[in-house]
């Protein structure tokens, strides 16, 4: 039976926590961190250890920055950045992507939906939205995802691998990643059906751009995610 | 000449198995009664074949080879279990680091 969210009331920007992991994002992480900042002063940025600019560009905006000490993994730096925001007495978090993907007008969408269905994970979906440039085979990759995940997790959702997520602070606290890669994106939903948490899905928009199209998974990583996958569920 | 050097790759595999046990005392004994077991059927091949026929396999050196691979999984499960644990324990460390460190607008 699922448990629903324990009331959740957000009465202001302030309660909402934006987590940023980031890795190799010097080009845009400011553009992309100072858009946020315009509507929510809880932004935290996670740089896992990048290799460029990443970090001194974030700390010359209004974020809270973090720092690996070496390069984890997104899922590591998301698992890092929400129990900072859980610490600091976060209500909700959402996880956003640094590349310039997402757009932080979706977050009021999802955070209304949030309070509606009185849910505990609201995920963004593309597939319910919109997305610009998305090629044919990534189409098709993210399509096999959501089956992949309807049998792995038991849930069937229309967009598996959306880093756009809103989290109820109850949520949050039932996450613990493991995957330090990119399966977490997997583990998520897998802890969260576990919990018995009640999901629903937002239609967000995708921004495609030369430059995230060069820095998004690759067929060969979609391989490896499904081994991680596969693992997991056989040495628990 | 072969003969020998296995049996010096086989005593390396004792001691390894000697250090290992007090971290894993199972794997430490799998890998001490392996190599004792090896060492002495280098220097007495034919228990080996009369052993393998015993089982139905034909040659000494197929029915090594049937129980090298059961034994060389088990050992990569083992040394995949270690290595997951190890980088779980490294997270936790450096998540701290960098939590504790945070730079505040």
């Amino acid at each position: 039976m699922l448990q629903p969210n324990l009331s959740i009331s957000i009465k202001s920007a302030d309660q909402i926590w934006v987590i940023v992991p980031a890795f190799n994002e010097a080009t845009v992480i400011k553009a992309v961190l100072l858009e946020l900042l315009e509507a929510y002063p809880n932004v935290v940025v996670i740089d896992d250890c990048s290799r460029d600019e990443t970090y001194s560009q974030a700390k010359a905006t209004r974020s809270v920055v973090l720092r690996h000490p070496i390069n984890l993994g997104q899922g590591a730096a998301l698992q890092t950045g929400i129990d900072y925001a859980l610490r600091h007495g976060a209500t909700a978090i959402v996880t956003f992507d640094s590349d310039g993907q997402h757009r932080p007008d979706d977050i009021a969408v999802m955070l209304s939906i949030m309070q509606e269905t009185q849910c505990d994970l609201v995920c963004g979906s593309r597939f319910l939205g919109a997305t610009e440039n998305l090629s044919t085979v990534r189409r098709m990759v993210l399509k096999a995802a959501v089956i992949f995940q309807w049998i792995t997790a038991g849930i069937k959702l229309t967009d598996a691998h959306n880093g756009l997520r809103l989290f109820s602070r109850h949520a949050a606290q039932k996450l613990h990643l493991t995957e330090n890669r990119m399966a977490h994106a997997s583990q998520i939903i897998e802890q969260c059906v576990a919990a018995k948490l009640k999901i629903a899905e937002a239609p967000v928009t995708i921004r495609y751009t030369a430059y995230s199209l060069a820095k998004g998974q690759s067929l060969f990583n979609a391989i490896a995610i499904i081994g991680n996958v596969l693992l997991r569920k056989f040495f628990k | 000449m072969i003969k020998i050097t296995l049996s010096l790759l086989f005593i390396l595999l004792l001691i390894t198995g000697l250090v290992g046990y007090k971290s894993s005392k199972l794997l430490g004994s799998v890998v001490l009664l392996g190599s004792a077991v090896a060492l002495v059927l280098v220097w007495n091949d034919a228990w080996v074949s009369a052993v393998a026929h015993t089982l139905g396999v034909g040659r000494g050196a197929d029915l090594l080879l049937y129980l090298w691979i059961p034994l060389s999984a088990t050992l990569m499960i083992f040394s995949y279990l270690r290595t997951r644990q190890l980088e779980r324990q490294l997270t936790k460390v450096c998540r701290e680091i960098a939590i504790a460190s945070a730079v505040l607008p």
